[in-house]
């Protein structure tokens, strides 16, 4: 057994926690017909207000999106601190923590949206951030609130609470048996949905899907974490108990898998990032199994860092595809190896 | 540029200019930061009728040709139509512009139409207040019908003291 069981129990599953509320001022016309001086009037005062809260026990950093370079915002997107769509609307800005599990997106679709991002199955910590910073920012501004449909966003699909709460599961032996279709179906029962990894319209890469409720009005936040809680414990079950019933039952096809998977990986001297997230998925399986030594920390790290964003924002940003592929070849090799190096 | 005061408090330089050109006629509006701050900002400055329509009509803006029935909302413009193609309300008031056509799309996507989740600060106090008054108000208006005038009279001072109390609540 590595270090990394001493994390919480459902890590081997979920990657990450997720909670974003959705926020408009009173009497404020939304982003899509903001001008430009109060968009920016706007993120002064939101930035005033997390100054001003001695409360706060963290501190932000602005982020302009009309200042920042291509890959700095593609940074962000990938380490799911900004939505694609942040920087189509005037004066869009994000401010985040220093533990960039906090982040506070102005101007994107709605005048707010208020993200907290934890690692692991921590949803009710997450929403409990994510209400706190709420109250913070309402201490300093009114929010736009209906009676009847509560808080009113841009977009009714959001209306109501304004809440997204998601968790990022790795479903590796789901995906084997095609079972995400039948999930998708029951899912839908329960006012939730399953997207790939940044969203809408993305590809589920390295077999990991957000679970997010879809929901959004006639229940309270607390049902909404609750039901989604509780629905992604049954998929943990399920994703786990599936693991052992393949490698009870077809054992060598799995090996198979896992070991050509990890020998590629660490032999590879040019991979782009697709094929790196299918065959970190089948190592991170391994992992899990035990079948290969490796930490699941590690794992899950490299699937952030070989995104083309990140990549480039460590090892230059004046590559083209083919260095980048090396270079991530590369660096998967070493982070693969640097506990048998220790060693 | 031109140093222009505030339309509002007429004190201070004016930092938003606000261009609308309505018949021809352009009507500029001139703020200064304090005035625009998020609770100050009157509905003078925040009328985009018209601008909506032509977005929606891909800025081939003819009044001649514009659906009289077609539902707006009042305070940003914002059509039916344009909701229809893009999914996006102007403003918050667009919820109860479009109250009958949305509620039925709202119980599609969420099975529900009635928000019970948290709510803004005072808004428990500030809700039940604004029932209350709309029952007082009911009340006060039967009574001038039946010409009970006494009655109608307490009604009234119930109404009084309700509106000032909610108003320190907002205050």
């Amino acid at each position: 057994m590595g270090s990394w069981k001493n994390e919480d129990k459902e890590r081997d599953i979920v990657i990450s926690s997720r909670v974003r509320l959705a926020r408009n001022i009173k009497d404020m016309p939304f982003p899509v017909l903001l001008p430009e001086n109060r968009a920016r009037h706007l993120t002064k005062t939101i930035e005033e207000c997390l100054n001003s809260n001695e409360g706060l026990a963290t501190t932000f950093k602005k982020f302009d999106l009309s200042e920042l370079k291509n890959n700095e915002k593609r940074v962000l997107v990938e380490k799911h601190l900004i939505s694609r769509e942040l920087g189509t609307h005037w004066g869009a800005a994000v401010f985040i923590n220093d533990g960039e599990d906090l982040s506070i997106m102005v101007n994107e679709e709605d005048h707010i949206r208020i993200q907290c991002i934890l690692d692991g199955f921590q949803l009710y910590n997450t929403y409990e951030q994510a209400d706190k910073m709420d109250d913070v920012l309402e201490g300093c501004m009114e929010f736009s609130f209906h009676e009847r449909f509560g808080y009113l966003t841009s977009c009714p699909t959001n209306a109501g609470t304004g809440m997204r709460a998601s968790v990022m599961l790795h479903l590796p032996s789901m995906t084997l048996n095609n079972q995400i279709h039948s999930m998708m179906m029951t899912l839908s029962k329960f006012g939730l949905t399953i997207r790939g990894i940044h969203g809408e319209g993305t590809q589920a890469l390295g077999d990991l899907y957000q679970i997010s409720n879809q929901n959004t009005m006639g229940v309270t936040e607390h049902e909404i974490i609750d039901t989604l809680h509780d629905v992604a414990r049954e998929i943990i079950k399920k994703e786990r108990d599936l693991r052992y019933d393949i490698l009870q039952n077809n054992r060598i096809y799995l090996e198979d898998k896992i070991y050509r998977a990890y020998g590629i990986l660490s032999n590879a001297r040019s991979i782009n990032s697709e094929e790196s997230m299918k065959l970190l998925s089948l190592v991170r399986l391994g992992a899990d199994l035990e079948l290969l030594d490796q930490k699941l920390s590690v794992i899950n790290r490299l699937l952030l860092d070989i995104q083309p964003g990140i990549l480039a924002s460590t090892y230059g940003e004046a590559m083209n595809d083919m260095e980048r592929d090396r270079v991530r070849a590369e660096h998967i090799r070493r982070e693969l190896m640097e506990k048998t190096i220790e060693e | 540029m031109i140093e222009v005061l505030c339309d509002n408090c007429k004190e201070r330089q004016a930092t938003i200019h606000i261009t609308k050109i309505i018949n021809g006629q352009k009507k500029e509006h001139h703020l200064c930061d304090q005035c625009t701050s998020l609770d100050k900002l009157g509905k003078e400055a925040f009328d985009y009728t018209g601008f909506i329509s032509d977005v929606a009509n891909d800025g081939k803006r003819n009044p001649s040709k514009e659906q009289p029935g077609e539902r707006t909302c009042s305070r940003c413009g914002m059509t039916y139509e344009f909701f229809r193609k893009h999914g996006k309300f102007g403003c918050g008031e667009c919820y109860d512009a479009f109250e009958p056509m949305i509620v039925p799309m709202i119980r599609r996507m969420h099975g529900k139409d009635r928000h019970i989740g948290k709510v803004i600060k005072n808004g428990d106090r500030m809700f039940q207040r604004k029932r209350e008054l709309e029952v007082l108000q009911a009340k006060l208006d039967e009574a001038v019908e039946k010409e009970e005038y006494e009655m109608a009279a307490q009604y009234r001072d119930q109404i009084k003291a309700l509106v000032s109390q909610t108003e320190e609540v907002e205050d």
